[in-house]
């Protein structure tokens, strides 16, 4: 288990390790903060552990001269993000590929590098940056997004998976300046400290109201299980949700 | 809903307004969090959001074993890798010799003494190529003997000397090879102490090294300008005191060409974002490539310092009737590098000599004391503050041989403890004045929230339920020489405060406006604050140590009187009376008395279109500031060499209670309900109760139950979250079993004369309800099981059951 940290200085095999105790903690039901993790979301972390897919070992080609930060257009009906980088002289070219997907509704069609996680994407290329860059591997939940209604971790997708994919963020649930009404509710309650892991919170609990919209409070812990708050804010993000619309 | 008890205000109101105050408008006011908005939609300004064009990326080379002699570094591979910029080792030219927070080198040349230690560092075009290239880099070690034993450690021969030749000598124990210093406080007579005592108990407590857990990375991006200047934009909860000089040390630049950028919030720091390390090595790579560059430790993010391990030796007397007669104690603290260790046995003295009085007042002249603190080097992971700089690592053995006595005394928790405390007034084993004392308000009203639960409930065979009570008292320390604010006056009523005070979850952004919008008597939708930046902000006050609102706070009410006086000053002549008849109101300037006879603030000061006004506490001429000077305390004795005062401190007092179930079988632990209470006037008493419910308890319960560290040859085997584990909300109490009181009581400095109030009676709150959670919970597991566990965390369920006698 202590193989994984380090991870991204041991290259592919921290990867590697970092996922199996993903999987075995999940199973062995020890780490109540990967209880949330959909039947989705484990075959995902499998697929990546049997195929050994790492962000770092993926592509062993280069990025030559692209600016990662380069933005797609948001805001625009479609989204436009950037192109494949021309092929420097010399240099073997990038390898990626081109996705459609939706982000909050909207259609995008962008490039993207194997190496990409789905955070990265939305961070980086799209700009949403209310999704956090946190943990980066999976045990937090700070950058849970929505998969088509389901909570799932932006850190642990990588971009290139997600064609055809729809996908909700933070950015996405208020309609202008009207607030969705769970983050009405975590503002009455006041409901985070250093506010990092309040989107992770307000998704997860998204996707639960979507389902179930008096939920008890064990079924509100129980969906936020996976989200982390160091803070140490869960009382009141209880009452938060519990109380959404009151 | 759990029960959150917060005391009337209003015997305080008179006081409040005499220091300008508006009768409490926005004092103790459940104001909401200004920035809640910006929170729930993801647009917070967080450092990790900072981006500009050309960004490079940086990477890090890391020590994966403990103490090791580097025999080679060949970064020859990695140099001509795709995307690579620059690859630096300890011998290269632009870090050589260079050493960071007192004696750590940028970059470890010869030797590594911590696991996770930089050894080479590559910026590149990307982070995915730069961490190819770390991964390319050669290092040769030859790992030699690690000590992380602190006690071995402090020995006259100790099995290993962590640093040849030795970095610090101290000026005492010369003899003992890698001790750094020592704390001493010697008062009254311990050993007649405790020859008059009838119970004496005596025991040896650890607290392991507590990663600080924040969920975000430290992060920084530093931006060169290309004429000398830099910008450096730092996740930090301060950018004054360390992480603005300590960057243009390492960029070898003048501080004055360096602007340090703070967050809007910054990403919880519990003390490990004090420093601002990142920020050090964002400045010194955007300095050497002459490119801007991001610099973030996602891969030390727990182990990139932690709460140095400490060891303690305890012993403590008493009289049948419960009056103590002498308490003695030695701790031993490690460390790879100096840090901030030095300050965690400072402080501990003052949490082991304020709340009791060691040696009743019926008894003795003088507390009966001794403390002796070593501050070691040793081959343990990297250091920083954490809630309360040796506050938990001394409130734990300290409150817990007191719960001791208490049982074999057959005596009330609370009883034992009121029997002894220190009264308003009275001088501590240091011999200074304390004052402000709501220990005994907080004990009794804990009490009597915990007497509302009841009897115990009856719990199925094998569990078994425990309660545990615990006080603990946190100095405050602030810092009244760097004291200075801006408040921008717009003629439109508007304020800006211009402060470095810095949010970092605890709501300062909200406490400042709400502390201004009360002294200026304004909407508090009137009152901003601008970015936090070392380029044209004053250094108000540092996030830590519960501090801040203390010292933001002092310093807007000295502004504000300022700012009031001028605009009477202005207003005076054109409403043809003095200005001592002038009072304001929302941007309005009215003769007392007559509210129709009235300018508004853009009337007073025009042509002016704004005013900015400076306040603090060392302006105009400068405060006193006697803290720990030379001469002030007797190094050998702790002895305040008086009279003088601690202008920058002041104490905080308070006390848990829990219930928990135990599993006799299993070992596992649950907490069934939990209450802390702190002597505070709230400024804003949701944001206390957030600070007393989650960075108190859930960190005391974390610190208390959850995150043990292994150690192998001075290699750390708990790195991340999911092998050092934090509690989950599915660990935690639920929501109507955690319980709160603020019990207010006046804030004031302690030490000698003059009395000095801290503004609208504030104090600090949170990290002292942390320290007491952990004696908490073992007076509760011992409760239940007759078992005491002197380790923190102590319950695991590996130690409850080693406890039972049963692994």
């Amino acid at each position: 288990m202590w193989g994984l940290s380090m991870q991204k200085n041991l290259g592919i095999m921290g990867r590697v390790i970092s996922c199996l105790t993903l999987v075995l903690l999940a199973l062995d039901g020890n780490n109540r903060r990967n209880k949330k993790m959909s039947d989705e979301k484990k075959e995902k972390t499998a697929e990546k552990t049997t195929t050994g897919l790492s962000r770092r070992s993926f592509i062993t080609g280069t990025v030559a001269g692209l600016v990662v930060g380069a933005a797609a257009t948001y805001g625009a009906t479609t989204l436009t993000g950037p192109t494949a980088p021309a092929k420097p002289a010399g240099v073997e070219p990038v390898s990626g590929k081109t996705i459609n997907l939706k982000i909050n509704g909207k259609p995008l069609s962008t490039w993207v590098n194997a190496r990409w996680t789905l955070l990265e994407l939305i961070r980086d290329t799209v700009g949403l940056v209310g999704t956090p860059e946190a943990c980066y591997y999976g045990e937090c939940g700070a950058c849970t997004v929505l998969v088509s209604g389901k909570p799932m971790l932006a850190c642990e997708i990588f971009a290139i998976e997600t064609n055809g994919w729809d996908i909700a963020t933070i950015e996405g649930l208020a309609k202008g300046d009207k607030l969705h009404p769970i983050q009405e509710s975590f503002i009455k309650n006041t409901a985070f400290q250093c506010g990092v892991c309040a989107p992770g919170f307000i998704m997860s609990a998204k996707a639960l109201l979507d389902k179930k919209s008096s939920p008890t409070e064990d079924e509100v812990r129980e969906a936020v299980s996976g989200n982390l708050c160091r803070c140490g804010t869960y009382n009141v993000v209880t009452r938060a949700i519990m109380n959404v619309g009151k | 809903m759990g029960t959150h008890y917060v005391g009337s205000l209003d015997a305080f109101k008179d006081k409040i307004n005499a220091q300008g105050g508006s009768s409490l408008r926005y004092m103790g006011q459940r104001v909401p969090n200004v920035n809640g908005r910006g929170i729930v939609t993801g647009n917070v300004k967080y450092t990790t959001n900072v981006k500009v064009p050309g960004l490079l990326a940086a990477a890090f080379k890391r020590n994966p074993n403990g103490r090791a002699k580097i025999t080679s570094v060949d970064t020859s591979a990695a140099e001509s890798m795709p995307g690579v910029v620059k690859v630096l080792t300890g011998k290269s030219t632009e870090v050589a010799g260079k050493m960071n927070l007192g004696d750590e080198p940028l970059i470890a040349e010869n030797d590594v003494t911590y696991f996770s230690q930089i050894v080479a560092i590559v910026v590149a075009e990307t982070i995915e190529e730069a961490e190819d290239a770390v991964d390319a880099i050669q290092v040769k070690y030859e790992p030699q003997d690690s000590i992380t034993d602190v006690v071995a450690a402090a020995d006259k021969n100790p099995p290993v000397i962590v640093h040849t030749p030795r970095l610090i000598t101290p000026p005492f124990e010369a003899d003992r090879p890698n001790v750094i210093n020592c704390f001493y406080v010697k008062s009254g007579d311990v050993q007649k102490g405790f020859a008059d005592a009838d119970v004496i108990v005596e025991s040896e407590f650890d607290t392991s090294a507590d990663p600080h857990g924040y969920i975000v990375p430290t992060s920084a991006v530093a931006q060169p300008h290309g004429d000398g200047t830099m910008t450096v934009w730092g996740d930090v909860q301060n950018i004054h005191p360390v992480p603005w000089p300590t960057a243009a040390g390492a960029a070898d630049m003048p501080m004055d060409k360096i602007n340090f950028i703070g967050p809007e919030i910054c990403t919880g720091g519990f003390g490990g974002k004090n420093c601002g390390v990142p920020g050090v090595y964002a400045a010194l790579l955007a300095k050497v490539t002459g490119r801007p560059v991001r610099v973030i430790f996602d891969d030390t993010r727990l182990l990139h310092a932690t709460r140095p391990w400490c060891h303690a030796k305890v012993k403590a007397g008493a009289k049948k009737d419960g009056s103590f007669t002498a308490f003695e104690v030695t701790f031993w603290v490690g460390t790879p590098y100096v840090r901030f260790t030095m300050t965690v046995m400072e402080r501990a003295r003052e949490a082991i000599t304020c709340t009791y009085h060691w040696g009743h007042r019926d008894l003795y002249p003088r507390p009966n004391v001794m403390f002796t603190a070593y501050d070691t080097y040793t081959n343990l992971c990297s250091t920083m503050s954490y809630r309360g700089f040796g506050v938990l690592e001394s409130q734990f053995p300290h409150e817990t041989a007191i719960n001791m006595l208490a049982d074999k005394l057959g005596m009330d928790k609370v009883a034992i403890r009121l029997k002894n405390i220190t009264k308003d007034g009275e001088r501590s084993a240091q011999n200074e004045i304390i004052r402000s004392v709501g220990s005994e308000g907080v004990f009794n009203k804990t009490k009597e929230m915990m007497d509302s639960w009841g009897p115990k409930p009856s719990v199925p065979e094998p569990w078994v339920v425990g309660r545990g009570f615990s006080g603990a008292n946190k100095y405050s320390q602030g810092d009244m020489v760097h004291n200075l604010i801006f408040l921008k006056l717009r003629a439109n009523g508007i304020v800006d405060i211009i402060s470095d005070s810095m949010d970092i979850g605890q709501g300062m952004n909200t406490v400042s406006r709400q502390i201004v919008a009360e002294a200026m008597n304004v909407p508090i939708e009137n009152v901003r604050k601008v970015e936090v930046n070392t380029s044209y902000v004053p250094w108000t006050s540092d996030s830590f140590s519960s501090s801040a609102t203390v010292d933001m706070g002092g310093a807007a009410i000295v502004a504000a009187k300022n700012a009031k006086q001028q605009l009477f000053d202005l207003a005076a002549p054109k409403l043809g009376v003095k200005p001592d008849q002038l009072e304001t109101k929302d941007g309005k300037i009215m003769v007392k008395g007559s509210p129709d006879k009235a300018i508004t603030w853009g009337d007073a000061m025009t042509p002016r279109p704004h005013m900015v006004i400076s306040g603090g506490l060392n302006d105009p001429v400068g405060a006193p500031n006697d803290y720990d000077g030379p001469g002030k305390n007797d190094y050998a004795t702790g002895q305040a060499l008086g009279p003088y005062f601690r202008l920058v401190m002041h104490m905080n007092f308070m006390a848990n209670g829990c219930e928990v179930m135990v599993n006799k079988e299993t070992g596992e632990l649950r907490v069934t309900k939990f209450i802390a209470g702190n002597d505070v006037l709230p400024v804003n008493p949701t944001l206390c109760e957030g600070q007393i419910i989650g960075g108190g308890l859930y960190h005391g319960m974390a610190n208390g139950m959850y995150e043990d560290i292994y150690i192998d040859k001075g290699a750390y085997l708990s790195r991340t979250l999911l092998d050092w584990k934090m509690p989950t909300i599915l660990d935690y109490p639920k929501e109507g079993d955690t319980h709160s009181a603020l019990v207010p009581v006046w804030g004031e400095y302690f030490g000698e004369n003059p009395r000095i109030d801290c503004p609208f009676g504030g104090k600090g709150i949170g990290e002292g309800v942390d320290c007491a959670a952990v004696p908490c919970l073992v007076d509760a597991i011992h409760d239940a099981t007759g078992a005491w566990i002197t380790t923190s965390p102590a319950a695991t369920q590996a130690k409850i059951l080693k406890a039972l006698g049963k692994a």
